[in-house]
C-alpha cells in the first residue's frame, strides 16, 4: 500500500495504529499521530442561540414588507385601472346630426370638422391626444391642424393626413374623399391612394380623379365641392341637408355629379344639381319635391 | 413542502443553516462573517421563496454562500490574511504533557490557517465534524477522490509545517 492510501484509510478508521506504524515507520507515524489526535479533540464551534432569534425576527420583517408592498401594488393597480377607464369612458365624444342640421366640431388641437346632416362623428378626447383618431359615418368636411398623423375611420375606408382640409362622404356602400389642401392618404377597397390638392377618390369607379374648377375656398360654409358622386347619392345628400323628400319616379337617376353642392339655398342647390342632367323639379308640399324631365 | 410557508422554512433553516455556517467558517475562518452571510443567504431565499426549490438545496446554499463570502473578501482586503479568527478549544487529557500538548496544538492551529481554503474545509469537516469522505463529497458536490486528495494534501502540508517549526 502506498503511504497516501495508508493515511487515508487510517483517518477513516479502517486501519489500526499498529498497522499504520508498520507500514510507514515509527517516526512518521508519531508525527501524523499527533496531528490526528490533536485535531480530533477540536470541538465544533457553537453558534450562539441568539442568532436563531435574530434570524426569525428578520424573517418576520421580510414577510411584512413583502405583504405590504404586494397589497400596496394591488391597490395602486386597481386605482390606476379605475381612473384610466373612467377617464377614457367619459372622454368619449359622440356628435350626431339629424336631417336638416349641420354641426361644426372643434377639437382641442384646433382641428375643425363640419358635420353634414344625418352624420355622426365620434372620438375619445383622451386617446385623441395620443393618436388623433376619429370615426365618421356620413358626410363631413375636415380642416386639420398640422401635427401628428390624423386618421378618420369610416365604414368603407380609412383616411389619414398630417394637416389639410378634405371632405369625406361615407354613406351605405358609397365612399368619397375630396382633398382641398395638402395631402391625404386613403385606404379603401384594400388599396391605398394618395390624394394631392384638388384630387378626389371614390370607391365605385375605384379611381382617383382630378378637378380644377374649384377654388380653395370651396371648403367654406355655404357650398361643398362634389367630385363624381353618383346622382342618387347627391339626391340623398340634398334630402339630408334640406330635410325634404323626393319623388324620382319620372326620371332615371343615372350618371355622376361634378360640381358645387350648395348648403344654404335649396332652390339654388336643386338647380345646380338637376339642370346639368336636364331635370327640373316641382314643389308639392313644403318638404316634398318631384323631379321631372326638363321641358 | 412550500419554501414560502413560514413554519416549514424555519425547519429548513434549523436543518441546513448549521452546515452552511460551518462550511463558511472553516473555509474563510471568520465566525462573525460566517454568521452574517448564513443569515443573509437564508433571508434572500425567503424573500424570493417562489424562485427556489428544495431540490439541490444544500449545494445552492453553499454556492450562494461562497459567492457572497468571496465578494466580501474582495471588499475588505485590509484584513490580515492570517489573523486567526477561529480557535478550537483545547482539552488536555494527560496533565503531565499539558504544556507540550498545548504548544503543539497552537502550532497546529496556526499551520491550519495557512492551508488552502478548499483543503481546510474538507480537513475540518472530517476531523471536527467527524464526517466520512463520502458524506463530504456529497455535501460539497465533489468526487470522493477529490475529497481524499484534499485531505491528504492537507495532512502533508500540516506535517511539513510542524517539522519546519520544530527546527527552531
Amino acid at each position: 500500500m502506498e503511504n497516501k492510501e495508508v493515511l487515508l484509510n487510517w483517518l477513516e478508521g479502517n486501519l489500526t495504529d499498529d498497522q499504520v506504524e508498520r507500514e510507514i515507520g515509527s517516526e512518521e507515524f508519531q508525527l501524523y499521530k499527533k496531528i490526528i489526535d490533536a485535531s480530533a479533540k477540536w470541538e465544533s464551534p457553537k453558534r450562539k442561540s441568539t442568532h436563531r432569534e435574530e434570524f426569525l425576527t428578520k424573517m418576520q420583517s421580510v414577510k411584512k414588507r413583502k405583504a405590504n408592498t404586494s397589497v400596496l401594488l394591488k391597490y395602486a393597480a386597481i386605482f390606476l385601472i379605475g381612473i384610466s377607464s373612467v377617464l377614457v369612458f367619459f372622454a368619449n365624444q359622440n356628435i350626431i346630426t339629424s336631417v336638416g342640421n349641420t354641426e361644426i366640431v372643434t377639437i382641442f388641437d384646433g382641428s375643425t370638422i363640419k358635420l353634414a346632416p344625418n352624420s355622426s362623428l365620434s372620438y375619445n378626447s383622451v386617446l385623441y391626444f395620443f393618436n388623433r383618431k376619429v370615426t365618421l359615418e356620413g358626410n363631413a368636411l375636415f380642416n386639420v391642424i398640422p401635427g401628428n398623423s390624423f386618421t378618420v375611420n369610416s365604414p368603407n375606408g380609412e383616411v389619414s393626413v398630417l394637416g389639410t382640409s378634405f371632405n369625406i362622404i361615407d354613406r351605405e356602400d358609397y365612399f368619397n374623399v375630396v382633398c382641398f389642401t395638402g395631402k391625404v392618404a386613403v385606404k379603401a377597397n384594400k388599396q391605398e391612394v394618395i390624394l394631392k390638392s384638388l384630387e378626389g377618390f371614390e370607391n365605385l369607379s375605384n379611381k382617383k380623379s382630378k378637378f380644377n374648377d374649384v377654388s380653395k375656398d370651396s371648403s367654406n360654409n355655404s357650398y361643398l365641392y362634389l367630385n363624381q358622386v353618383p346622382l342618387p347619392m347627391v339626391i340623398k345628400e340634398l334630402s339630408n341637408y334640406y330635410n325634404v323628400e323626393f319623388n324620382t319616379d319620372a326620371v332615371s337617376l343615372e350618371g355622376t355629379f361634378n360640381g358645387l353642392f350648395i348648403n344654404d339655398n335649396i332652390e339654388l342647390a336643386l338647380k345646380n344639381v338637376l339642370y346639368p342632367f336636364n331635370f327640373d323639379f316641382e314643389w308639392q308640399k313644403d318638404n316634398f319635391v318631384v323631379i321631372i324631365p326638363r321641358q | 413542502m412550500n419554501l414560502c410557508e413560514e413554519a416549514f422554512y424555519v425547519k429548513i433553516y434549523d436543518r441546513y443553516s448549521e452546515d452552511l455556517y460551518k462550511f463558511l467558517l472553516y473555509k474563510y475562518q471568520d465566525s462573525q462573517n460566517a454568521e452574517d452571510i448564513t443569515q443573509n443567504i437564508f433571508l434572500k431565499i425567503w424573500e424570493n421563496c417562489k424562485e427556489y426549490h428544495l431540490k439541490n438545496f444544500k449545494s445552492l446554499l453553499f454556492t450562494m454562500g461562497n459567492r457572497e463570502a468571496l465578494n466580501q473578501i474582495k471588499k475588505q482586503q485590509t484584513r490580515d490574511q492570517y489573523d486567526p479568527l477561529v480557535n478550537f478549544s483545547y482539552k488536555p487529557e494527560t496533565p503531565e504533557f499539558i504544556i507540550e500538548e498545548k504548544e503543539f496544538d497552537l502550532k497546529l492551529q496556526s499551520a491550519l490557517q495557512k492551508l488552502k481554503p478548499d483543503q481546510r474545509v474538507v480537513f475540518l469537516l472530517h476531523r471536527v465534524e467527524k464526517k466520512k469522505y463520502k458524506q463530504i463529497a456529497e455535501e460539497l458536490e465533489i468526487s470522493v477522490k477529490t475529497v481524499e486528495k484534499r485531505i491528504h494534501d492537507a495532512l502533508l502540508f500540516l506535517r511539513s509545517e510542524i517539522v519546519e517549526l520544530k527546527k527552531y
